[in-house]
């Protein structure tokens, strides 16, 4: 207790020592926090690039659709009114505010002169822009289309076939009653998600319209797709509505990283390439705050050489010097998530805005935000914040035995400070 | 001002362990920026060469718009070929040029007993090709193409799935042929199958020589597009302008114009870690600033000893500086040395990303290296050491700026 | 060419002279002619569902074909014509006509277990096949020949091989059963119902079963069928599949 007592007094003792240190803890944790925050922002970013284009973060289908696509394996039936029944049912769930119907089939698209094979994708363009980015700037096209039976093209598609916005693409599928579907489309609008595959092959049309051209009831849709908050826990929220009475019976969930896994390891390469890095930078950080503190314990061998020849006893020097390290250690973090958290709350909410380096860029496929957001990575923080007094208390560990070990004349000889 | 360098040299040694101490720090620093900067270099080139290999070249020679619409027809015929291909043996002289691939590309049909799939058809030289793609390395069942592998295929692992088909077997492919709507069939038999990783490919890949593909679909000579591979991209512009200037009734792109997407990719990366960088300087310059500050605040008796001895305040502002830059003449030796060394190693052996991740992983429609080698130009290495010779400097100014105040000479008394 | 088919009805001619590759032509031949007309019905049968189109078709060798929809209501009119190896359809309901790409030939034409190509190739059985006797002899109380068709080495077929019934007595096909190159049956063709229709004998029902799906078939029964008419020209033209008829 004693020791625990000197070492907190002796913090107070040179007061701008001290400040210089706990400012050098403080900065450090502070901006190791904002650089675990952008880089979480970043790899964040990266994964709602991949889901929040096209994919969502769950979706459910009837277990037997994936991987084969069939056309008859369907959830829902019947009238429109049980679909929505069945999604107003999936809402009850905290976690799904967000949640959009699809039905999918595949056609020849053709304008006359040419044709081309396309993904034919039916969705619900008010609910699915809550869901995904891609229909983002065009969705009034299937919204309040200027003619009736509206659909959007995948640009490379839609030069493909030679067509632009306001030209008739007639449309020709398998129907699920085995006549042929076809139908004449007017091109409300071109979307542009820069993924190849998808520009050329995607058309999009509205739920309804879909569903008539394959002769599918209005309850009856493929895929239900759904954002969530935190596309992270995907896993736990699908592994609870598999086991939730809400899901339909012959329904299964299926998380982005089941769906997508090369976009699981691609956030898996991002989140251990910058680990990486601030595993580096931390460690640079610990390296800085061991310097200063060693910094400060050699100042005072002197002192201590001085308080060793008093008759204190070395256990007891040693044990308040730690102590006060671990004060400054403490303080200092405090203060450094003081001011980490005050610039995160800027960059969590503000953003940084990076257009004046990069301009307007597209990226993985997207219309990427060009601003930044950071994203709080707490266990990489506790975990920093745990290494960082670790070295800060033993920064101090060493020049404190040194200067008790000293003979405390060679210790007093040590050069005045001051 | 000799004597003032003097003193300042002297006054490092004379508290060395301090000097050691803030030396190593800002010495870290620039270890850690160089690292950063390898790292990320590395691994944007890594992109940037998978993509040039797989995709395009860095300069890319086609017929006009081929990228919006790829028709069978728009194709190099050989005259223009010839034509492209003297001109790239003028510029071998001038740019680093590794090698040059042709290749040739239909849309059709390959069909099995079993089904069939809709597949990208690609001609392809192996001999270049082998330089170029490593896609040898890539082929899971059977062996690649070689020069003798006539009616012979090597297709994507999904196609051979939807296909059920195993090495050796046989399948049909149907495209429409050059210069008229007439509808070709061509059996072939797989000699291998590979799996790049790329979804995209391995789902509608299927490779065949060049000259067997020419005649399948009456190309005679033609190619669809040669492409220019280099040692070094960042001649890809310059080679791409000279080449437009050449001709210019054909399309002659850089890997930028000719991939935007990776292009933007490549941006957005470089400028996260610009920001990156940004914050870890200020990080730096927090540290080394207190580790300045730290030794200042130490030094108030020495200065007013200094003062009582004549050193005029001017001279003790420079004397500060001297000293940082000393110490960050130090610094860029060991931190040069250790960043250095720590970027040769990860050139050497890689940092492992695979250990995060299961299956290959693609971005943009390139497959990303398992393991990512640091890459470090002499600019960056300049760059880096200028900023840290700025920092130090610059942080010296506010300790300098401080010694220059007239001190309490009464310090001088205290114990 | 008229002669053939017409004599081989009266049953007369010793048949046994011929090679394994003439006997097959002929059969193929007869079931062709140099141009034909008919009228056929189409039973489709899937897991999901089951339908019925009564189609009208004519055909010119093996180059072109044109197949209209007569019934059901709803789709008459739609309209298939093939031209060496082009393709088009025709929508009533829209009034377009579309030309099937490459990539889409070997979908299965109008819901059946017949592929596109299926339509437009027909048969060019000795053209891409080596074919030899395997069996000859009473089946069923039945004197048959049984044939085995390899492809040739570089026939751009995707079975491995196909087994093919022909009755000695009448030239008449009985089955086919398609294999791939594993050994695998993946396919068979049955016919039956032999009827004289424009003076032919000719199997009036034919039923094709995938064997990966045992519960589906497409079953064509010929309601009538026309040989070697004077067929306009024109009537295999993109003006012609638009005509209503």
């Amino acid at each position: 207790m004693i020791a625990l007592r000197l070492g907190w007094r002796n913090l107070w003792r040179n007061v701008s020592r001290s400040l210089i240190t706990i400012s050098a803890i403080a900065c450090g944790f502070a901006l190791l926090i904002i650089i675990i925050g952008l880089v979480m922002g970043i790899a964040n970013q990266m994964l709602n690039n991949g889901t929040s284009l096209l994919l969502g973060d769950v979706q459910i289908h009837h277990r037997n659709y994936l991987p084969e696509r069939d056309l008859y394996e369907t959830l829902g039936s019947g009238h429109a009114d049980n679909l929505k029944e069945l999604l107003d049912k999936l809402r009850h769930f905290p976690e799904l505010p967000n949640l959009t119907p699809r039905v999918h089939a595949f056609g020849l698209l053709s304008s006359g002169e040419y044709s081309s094979g396309a993904q034919l994708m039916g969705v619900d363009a008010e609910s699915e822009i809550n869901v995904t980015s891609f229909l983002d700037g065009i969705e009034e096209g299937l919204i309040q289309p200027p003619e009736a039976q509206p659909v959007l093209l995948g640009d490379v598609l839609a030069k493909e076939l030679s067509v632009t916005k306001g030209s008739k693409i007639a449309i020709v599928t398998q129907s699920a009653d085995g006549s042929l579907g076809n139908d004449l489309f007017y091109v409300s609008g071109i979307l542009h998600t820069g993924l190849a595959h998808i520009d050329r092959t995607l058309a999009v049309f509205t739920l309804s319209d879909l569903q008539k051209l394959l002769a599918f009831e209005p309850g009856t849709i493929h895929e239900i797709a759904i954002s969530i908050q935190d596309p992270m826990i995907a896993d736990q929220v699908v592994a609870t509505l598999n086991q939730s009475a809400l899901l339909p019976s012959n329904g299964i969930a299926h998380s982005w990283g089941d769906l997508a896994p090369q976009l699981k390891d691609y956030i898996g390469v991002v989140h251990g390439l910058y680990g990486f890095l601030i595993l580096l930078i931390a460690l640079f950080v610990a390296a800085g705050v061991l310097n200063t503190m060693m910094m400060s314990v050699f100042e005072r061998t002197r002192e201590i050489g001085l308080i060793n020849a008093l008759g204190m006893q070395p256990r007891l020097i040693i044990s308040s010097i730690l102590f006060e390290s671990f004060f400054l250690g403490f303080l200092g973090l405090g203060l450094g998530l003081g001011l980490g958290t005050l610039g995160m709350s800027h960059l969590t909410t503000e953003g940084l805005n990076l257009t004046r380096w990069m301009g307007e860029f597209a990226m993985l496929g997207s219309r990427m935000d060009p601003i930044l957001k950071a994203v709080w990575g707490w266990d990489y923080v506790v975990w920093s914040a745990v290494g960082l007094l670790t070295s800060t208390v033993l920064a101090a560990l060493f020049p404190a035995m040194h200067a008790t070990r000293l003979d405390p004349v060679e210790a007093l000889a040590a050069p005045v400070e001051g | 001002m000799i004597v003032v360098v003097k003193i300042a040299w002297r006054n490092l040694w004379r508290k060395p362990r301090r000097t050691i101490l803030t030396v190593v720090t800002i010495a870290l620093g620039l270890a850690l920026l160089l690292v950063v900067f390898g790292i990320g270099d590395g691994a944007r080139s890594q992109i940037v060469e998978s993509a040039v290999r797989i995709r395009s070249g860095h300069v890319v020679v086609q017929q006009r718009e081929y990228n919006a619409r790829r028709g069978i027809d728009r194709f190099l015929d050989s005259h223009e070929t010839q034509l492209v291909k003297e001109w790239i043996a003028t510029m071998e002289e001038v740019f680093p040029i590794q090698y040059i691939v042709s290749r040739s590309y239909a849309s059709g049909l390959a069909s099995s007993s079993n089904g069939s799939a809709g597949v990208q058809l690609i001609g392809i030289d192996p001999k270049a090709e082998s330089k170029s793609l490593y896609l040898e390395d890539k082929v899971v069942e059977g062996v690649f193409l070689d020069s003798v592998s006539q009616n012979k295929v090597v297709l994507g692992e999904g196609v051979a799935q939807r296909l059920s088909l195993k090495v050796g077997e046989k399948l049909v492919l149907m495209a429409q042929a050059s210069g008229s709507s007439e509808i070709k069939s061509q059996l072939v038999r797989i000699q291998g199958i590979l799996k790049t990783g790329i979804e995209e490919y391995d789902q509608t890949l299927v490779l065949m020589l060049l000259p067997n593909f020419q005649s399948f679909l009456n190309l005679e000579k033609g190619v669809h597009q040669i492409a220019i591979v280099m040692n070094d991209a960042t001649f890809s512009t310059e080679l791409s302008s000279r080449g437009k200037e050449r001709f210019p009734s054909i399309e002659v792109l850089s890997w930028e114009e000719a991939m935007p997407d990776l292009a933007d990719l490549i941006r957005v990366d470089t400028g996260a870690n610009y920001v990156f960088d940004f914050v870890l300087l200020l990080l730096i310059s927090f540290t080394v600033l207190n580790t300045l500050l730290m030794s200042v605040l130490e030094r108030g008796r020495e200065f007013a000893l200094l003062n009582a001895l004549g050193l005029t305040p001017s001279k003790r502002f420079f004397m500060i500086l001297y000293e940082a830059t000393f110490m960050a003449m130090l610094a860029s030796v060991v931190g040069g040395t250790i960043g250095y060394g720590l970027h040769q190693c990860l050139k050497f052996y890689g940092l492992p990303i695979d250990l995060f991740y299961s299956e290959g992983v693609s971005a943009a429609g390139v497959a990303m290296d398992p393991i990512i080698y640091s890459n470090l130009s002499m600019g960056r290495i300049l760059f880096s050491l200028s900023l840290i010779f700025i920092m130090t400097l610059g942080l010296g100014l506010i300790p300098a700026w401080r010694a220059r105040r007239p001190t309490n000479i009464h310090i001088l008394g205290r114990v | 060419m008229i002669v053939t088919p017409t004599s081989s009805l009266t049953g007369q001619q010793d048949f046994s002279q011929l090679t394994p590759a003439e006997i097959v032509d002929q059969v193929d031949q007869m079931m062709r002619g140099d141009s034909s007309r008919g009228t056929i019905q189409m039973t489709v049968k899937t897991q999901r569902w089951s339908r019925a189109l009564t189609l009208e078709i004519w055909s010119e060798g093996t180059e072109k074909v044109l197949v209209k929809v007569k019934k059901p209501k709803k789709e008459e009119g739609v309209a298939s014509l093939k031209i060496d190896s082009d393709m088009w359809n025709y929508l009533p309901k829209i009034d377009r006509t579309i030309r099937v790409p490459t990539s889409m030939m070997m979908g299965f034409w109008m819901g059946s277990h017949f592929t596109n190509d299926d339509l437009v190739k027909r048969s060019r059985l000795t053209r891409d096949y080596d074919i030899e006797i395997s069996y000859e002899g009473a089946k069923e109380s039945v004197l048959v020949w049984e044939f085995v068709l390899t492809p040739r080495p570089d026939a751009p077929v995707v079975w491995g091989k196909i087994h093919y019934q022909v009755r000695k007595e009448d030239l008449m096909p009985t089955w086919a059963a398609y294999y791939g190159e594993d050994g695998q049956r993946k396919r068979t063709m049955n016919f039956s119902d032999y009827q004289k229709m424009g003076g032919r004998l000719v199997p009036a029902k034919i039923r094709m079963a995938p064997e990966d799906k045992p519960n589906e078939y497409t079953e064509i029964t010929y309601i009538n069928l026309e040989f070697d008419l004077a067929v306009d020209q024109s009537i295999f033209s993109l003006a012609s599949l638009r005509r209503k008829r």
